[in-house]
């Protein structure tokens, strides 16, 4: 067991050990490090409505299935692997009368601290729900969430190659969007 | 080329942005929307662990600590990969005490070709279905996807072309040993598989596991070589039941998404 100030310095990695060994504060710190970013991303993934079921969903997972995190993986990773996984299947699920006209996921604005430009992030929300789900994926871990392509091959269980396909292809097809959107405004 | 030409070919690096295309995505907002206005902060220091709703916490506390009541200790991935290759096994064995090697002894096809075909088929019922299970192995699931996909070459080309049975009702039985014996590995590779997110590649693996076994007890028992009957009696009742376990995986829901 390690104190409270020792779980806040503590890697990610080092919480999930203690965690593996029935430590329940350290469940707690690995919450309160990755319960909002994970929201955030699950909210651009699969609509802000699903976000919070999503959350914990993922968490609850990682209690479930803790005996597959391997021993010296990335935390972060495979984490995010989970939160993949949940909003796929919540996304393969999901009944037709959740959709929009143009089956498209409702678009609220995401969840962003700060001075917020409302139509421009349902407009960013909207062009992210026209890519290919495999192009989001690797569009909003890369700069949405800020890992490498070598982390998001981690999560996505490809190779960094194909994500860098992804994600090139998707920025491509996301600019063009966007560039109707600007158009639009001007 | 544009600043908007230049944050976009930025993007696509796998760094930060810099100060000056930081700069840029300030002012532009149609590139400020490629990227999102936190990741503009990504040089900041880290944000302090942040509650996420208190009752929402508290519940989600709650679920995990029984669930960790239930289940105190962890269990290992390779504790039900190894049960599911044990089970696997068993089944093969009890098999072959029951039904006998006939075609061992009386089939007129070379000795290897039988035994190429057996390892292929002992390969899938044993590694494929670790391949399934296990977290990482990401090659070995693909090298035992290829392996597997070889099973209908492998039966085929393992016979001598024999042809023994001359009526529907001869040929039956043994498409009732192939379904009977895949029951049980199948319902159990399918509830080992709801631990983790639902894999395309993981539940193809798992449902030829479970197949296999009925094929290789065939292989080694069943007289009659020919291929129409490989193939309507012992290959289609084994990919039928294939595609039966994934579709029942895909509908199951999972218990965990991990990996």
């Amino acid at each position: 067991m390690v104190d409270g100030l020792a779980l806040v310095d503590a890697s990610d990695e080092a919480l999930m050990e203690q965690f593996l060994q029935g430590d329940a504060q350290a469940f707690d710190a690995l919450f309160g490090r990755f319960a909002r970013p994970l929201h955030g991303y699950l909210a651009r993934l699969a609509g802000p409505s699903a976000a919070e079921d999503l959350t914990q969903t993922t968490f609850l997972s990682l209690v479930r299935g803790r005996g597959r995190f391997q021993s010296g993986a990335r935390l972060k990773p495979w984490l995010y692997a989970i939160a993949t996984n949940a909003a796929r299947d919540h996304l393969r699920r999901q009944r037709p009368e959740d959709l929009t006209r143009e089956g498209e996921l409702p678009p609220v604005a995401a969840d962003l601290p700060g001075p917020r430009d409302l139509g421009l992030e349902r407009a960013v929300q909207r062009a992210l729900q026209q890519l290919p789900e495999s192009q989001r994926e690797a569009i909003i871990l890369h700069r949405f969430e800020g890992m490498s392509f070598g982390e998001i091959a981690q999560t996505l269980d490809l190779t960094e190659s194909a994500v860098k396909v992804r994600a090139h292809r998707g920025y491509v097809r996301l600019r063009v969007l966007l560039r109707g959107l600007k158009e639009d405004r001007a | 080329m544009s600043a908007c030409d230049e944050f976009f070919a930025a993007l696509l690096e796998d760094s930060p942005l810099s100060a000056e295309h930081r700069t840029h995505a300030v002012a532009c907002e149609h590139c400020r929307a490629l990227i999102g206005e936190h990741a503009l902060r990504d040089t900041a220091p880290p944000p302090a662990p942040v509650k996420l709703g208190g009752v929402f916490r508290e519940e989600l506390r709650a679920q995990a600590m029984a669930e960790i009541a239930v289940r105190p200790r962890v269990m290992r991935w390779y504790v039900p990969a190894v049960g599911l290759v044990a089970l696997n096994v068993a089944v093969l064995g009890l098999a072959f005490a029951k039904l006998g090697f006939d075609n061992v002894s009386l089939s007129s096809a070379s000795a290897w070709r039988m035994a190429v075909t057996a390892g292929v088929l002992f390969a899938c019922l044993t590694l494929g279905v670790l391949a399934a299970v296990m977290p990482r192995g990401t090659r070995l699931r693909r090298g035992m996807t290829l392996v597997s996909a070889l099973v209908p070459a492998a039966v085929l080309l393992g016979a001598d072309g024999q042809r023994v049975c001359n009526s529907i009702a001869q040929a039956l039985p043994c498409t009732a040993v192939e379904l009977g014996l895949s029951v049980v590995p199948l319902a159990a590779a399918a509830w080992v598989l709801t631990r983790s997110a639902f894999k395309l590649e993981r539940s193809f693996l798992a449902a030829m596991g479970g197949a296999t076994v009925g094929l290789l007890v065939l292989h080694v028992h069943c007289l009659d070589g020919s291929p129409r009957h490989l193939v309507l009696y012992h290959l289609i009742p084994g990919a039928a039941v294939t595609a039966l376990a994934m579709a029942v995986r895909w509908r199951a829901p999972s218990r965990s998404f991990v990996p």
